[in-house]
């Protein structure tokens, strides 16, 4: 598998790679592996802040972010390049983004970007979304999410297939010729030098880690529909409501998403041919919902997203974030030996009754333990860890929410001494 | 006691209106509908100069309105040459691009959709339309062929900033912003000078034509999709589909209209039509396939107070049974081609008589000649009838001769 995958060209250090790939493979296929892997799943803001880089120029400097992901590959011996997810803050600044607020921006050097929830969809805006998406979105979502497309939601916009006679292009004039519809197009033409320059570092990283016999843990991404409407459109306070108000609704939009959840993830696995996809899962966690609801609301959407993935030949990689200790008896559905699921805080002994039969376990290192603990604790966890697991095989090691960014250089070296030392 | 700006403006609206809704005026007007190139000709400047400069062109469309006595603003349609540059049009070519300075533009027709992609474009008119219309019609739009662009409400998360990295880079995409930008500022340019223009004459008396633009939805499918062979073909091999497209632009025929009309708070509309005249179908075919949706569309607009004017150009002596049928005193019927008395027996009292003064006599005959023919109009027609030539005003006419059909308006048409 890993000589397919994009960057990896063959070379003194493809076997390498295949060797690391294959610590994966075999955990998440549940047979024991040569040792247990250390496989971060995603990094925001650690590798650059060990490199001293500020928060500010990791968000607007790919190459340097990626330069500083690779160094901290190696010195921490980790099994792969972890996912970097900190949005490029060129593209940002050029779209005058409403729902990220980001280090350089409003938000001080060394503060983390922040996500702005809010009801971008409002509750009784699901008529207009399902009926006329397109419309909707250019008219009334682009101009809540973005300043720069604050023109689209003042103008009276035809569907494009409108815009088939180039007789006149200024028949459009009235349309065109506000001068926000110039810096709007302005805006994008720096998003798109913008991602050039982002797709640039990322390319040269992929190409730099194959070299050195190292896998990139994914590309592609995407998220549970329940999530998708939550996160992006209603908010957790909308999509709650909803839940009581108006849930024929929430579930007639998720299943318009679904398509979507499901083909970006698909097409970004396809487009980059890296097979794994990173989801993120958000409001599915004990104390957002309860079992029925989770049950009715979430599961069906998870399940669905995680089959079409497989079918596809396509890893799913969910991240189970928050407590799914109650949610454990939906996951022993999935079917064995396929799925990386990366846990944050479950009962592992409830986990490995219920689920050590079909999924593999990625995890868990609190956070609180990385960032005020010890290195001898954290050897301490990681040896728990693999006495759990270390009978049946299944165990990547990471921390509960990836290796997060205020984590102590040493307390990460510890984990994989941890695994050099236990997990053979 | 000379009138006031404000006066005259009143009188003209006011003689337009009377002549549509078939009350009598006080006189007959000369109110050219459109034209191209004429204003730059007679003041001696290019083609290619009044394409590139919009306050250029408007300067001139000025001039030619006061030194030729029309009753209203001079309307000009012709490409602005920045816009097309910006874009790449390769559906128009123009004096200054590829073409002479002196000469018009020209419309390139084909198959922007082929007759076996019509079941496509049904299926997704704007994913189609994006992916393959518009690269075909403009260099600029060349990467939306190619990238495997998601829907638009996918991306309603700005984490996409990351997950459209690779689209956003893809060979082309720069360019093709930075293109729309440019088309944008040209627009800009477009709209200032055109509202300086339209303002400024209305300041003085000259009431503006039209704003709203809109094509009956035949030609909209004919003229831009598949071309006069490929709807002609499509009329015999695939009729259902071909009536499938029409209703897939229908709302667009009629919306571009109104939209327009209601967003510059104006009541006239302007309807070229193409495909509709005799020639180019049988009776049969225009009542299957042209009358249905270009009736839809002037009733649509009177509905909504406007007062379409069709450019009914080619000869419609065939279709006037047809025309006998809209509702009287409400369209403002522009000719080219057509037989005058067979109008007047069938159309008379349905329908106002604009323009038919033959291009060739304007640009060969004489001031008499075109004196004549006014006559003979007048005589025919009476006073529901509006002086103009057939396609707005020839861009080679005799300066003399367009002189000549004012002098015959006021001349003669005063009953």
């Amino acid at each position: 598998m890993a000589s397919s995958e994009m960057g990896s060209a063959p070379g003194p250090n493809a076997e390498l790679a295949a060797q690391r790939l294959k610590l994966f493979e075999d955990a998440v296929a549940l047979r024991k592996p040569d040792r247990v892997p250390l496989m971060p799943l995603a990094l925001q803001y650690f590798h650059t802040r060990v490199a001293g880089v500020s928060d500010r120029d990791a968000g607007y400097d790919a190459k340097l972010n990626f330069d500083c992901l690779r160094d901290a590959t190696v010195r921490f011996g980790w099994d792969w390049a972890p996912g970097m997810a900190v949005p490029p803050s060129r593209s940002l600044e050029a779209l005058g983004s409403k729902q990220i607020r980001w280090p350089g921006g409003d938000l001080p050097d060394d503060v983390q970007f922040q996500w702005v929830e809010d009801e971008y969809l409002k509750a009784d805006e699901y008529d207009a979304f399902l009926s006329d998406p397109t419309r909707f979105t250019l008219h009334t979502l682009w101009p809540r999410l973005a300043s720069a497309f604050g023109v689209l939601g003042e103008l009276p916009l035809p569907p494009v297939w409108w815009i088939n006679t180039m007789y006149f292009p200024l028949a459009w004039g009235a349309l065109l010729g506000a001068p926000p519809m110039t810096a709007m197009f302005e805006a994008l033409t720096e998003m798109s030098r913008d991602a050039g320059a982002f797709m640039a570092a990322f390319g040269a990283f992929m190409g730099q880690m194959a070299g050195m016999g190292y896998p990139v843990a994914f590309v592609g991404v995407t998220k549970t529909p329940f999530d998708t409407v939550s996160d992006d459109y209603r908010g957790l306070r909308g999509s709650t409501l909803d839940l009581y108000r108006q849930p024929a609704k929430l579930q007639a939009l998720m299943e318009m998403l679904t398509p979507m959840v499901i083909g970006q993830a698909i097409g970004a696995a396809k487009g980059s041919g890296n097979p794994r996809v990173f989801i993120p899962l958000h409001r599915g966690a004990a104390g957002f919902l309860s079992d029925e609801q989770f049950a009715k609301y979430y599961w069906p959407g998870l399940k669905a997203v995680i089959f079409a993935l497989l079918d596809a030949g396509v890893t799913p990689c969910p991240f189970f974030e928050g407590d799914y200790t109650p949610r454990l008896k939906y996951l022993a559905e999935l079917p064995p030996g396929v799925v990386a699921a990366h846990f944050d805080r479950t009962d592992r002994k409830k986990f490995k009754e219920t689920c050590g039969h079909n999924l593999c376990y990625w995890g868990d290192v609190p956070g609180s333990l990385m960032v005020t603990g010890t290195p001898g604790e954290v050897k301490d966890y990681v040896k728990g860890l693999i006495e759990d697991f270390g009978d049946t095989g299944g165990l990547i090691i990471d921390g509960a929410n990836s290796i997060t960014e205020e984590a102590k250089p040493e307390n990460v070296m510890a984990l994989r001494e941890a695994v050099d030392e236990y997990g053979a | 006691m000379t009138p006031t700006p404000e006066e005259l403006y009143a009188q003209r609206e006011q003689r337009f209106n009377d002549i549509v809704a078939l009350r009598n005026p006080d006189k007959i007007p000369f109110m050219p509908l459109m034209m191209h190139y004429f204003p730059n000709r007679i003041a001696g400047v290019s083609n290619a100069a009044v394409q590139a400069d919009h306050f250029l062109r408007t300067k001139l469309m000025k001039e030619a309105t006061l030194k030729f006595g029309f009753e209203w603003a001079a309307a000009v349609g012709v490409p602005p040459a920045k816009s097309c540059e910006a874009l790449q049009m390769k559906q128009l070519r123009w004096p200054g691009g590829d073409l002479p300075d002196d000469a018009p533009f020209q419309w390139v027709e084909d198959e922007y959709i082929k007759a076996d992609e019509v079941d496509q474009f049904l299926a997704d008119p704007n994913g189609f339309a994006m992916r393959t219309i518009l690269p075909r019609i403009a260099g600029i739009f060349q990467p939306l062929s190619f990238i495997q662009f998601p829907p638009t409400y996918w991306l309603a998360n700005a984490y996409s900033t990351i997950l459209l990295a690779p689209f956003l880079s893809a060979p082309g995409m720069k360019e093709m912003f930075e293109g729309m930008a440019a088309f944008c500022g040209d627009a800009q340019d477009f709209m200032a000078a055109e509202g300086g223009y339209f303002g400024e004459m209305a300041a003085v008396g000259y009431p503006r034509p039209f704003v709203g633009v809109g094509f009956p939805a035949f030609d909209l499918v004919s003229d831009y999709f598949r071309s006069l062979r490929g709807s002609t073909l499509d009329m015999f091999r695939q009729p259902d589909k071909l009536l499938a497209m029409i209703d897939v632009m229908l709302p667009a025929s009629i919306n571009l209209i109104i939209g327009a009309c209601k967003a510059t708070n104006t009541t006239r509309a302007f309807i070229p039509m193409h495909r509709g005249a005799g020639g180019f179908m049988s009776d049969e075919q225009f009542e299957k396939f042209y009358w249905p949706s270009f009736s839809a569309l002037i009733y649509a607009c009177i509905e909504n107070g406007i007062t379409p004017m069709p450019l009914f150009e080619g000869d419609y002596t065939p279709r006037l049974k047809y025309l006998a049928t809209l509702p009287p005193g409400k369209v403002a019927a522009h000719f080219d081609k057509v037989d005058r008395k067979q109008f007047k027996e069938m159309c008379g009292d349905v329908m106002c008589f604009w323009g038919n003064v033959p291009p060739s006599l304007l640009c060969t005959g004489t001031p008499e000649q075109v004196k004549d023919d006014v006559k003979e109009l007048i005589d025919v027609m009476g006073d529901r009838l509006i002086i103009d030539s057939t396609v707005g005003i020839p861009d080679e006419s005799k300066p003399e001769n367009i002189l000549a059909l004012k002098e015959a308006a006021d001349e003669y048409g005063v009953l």
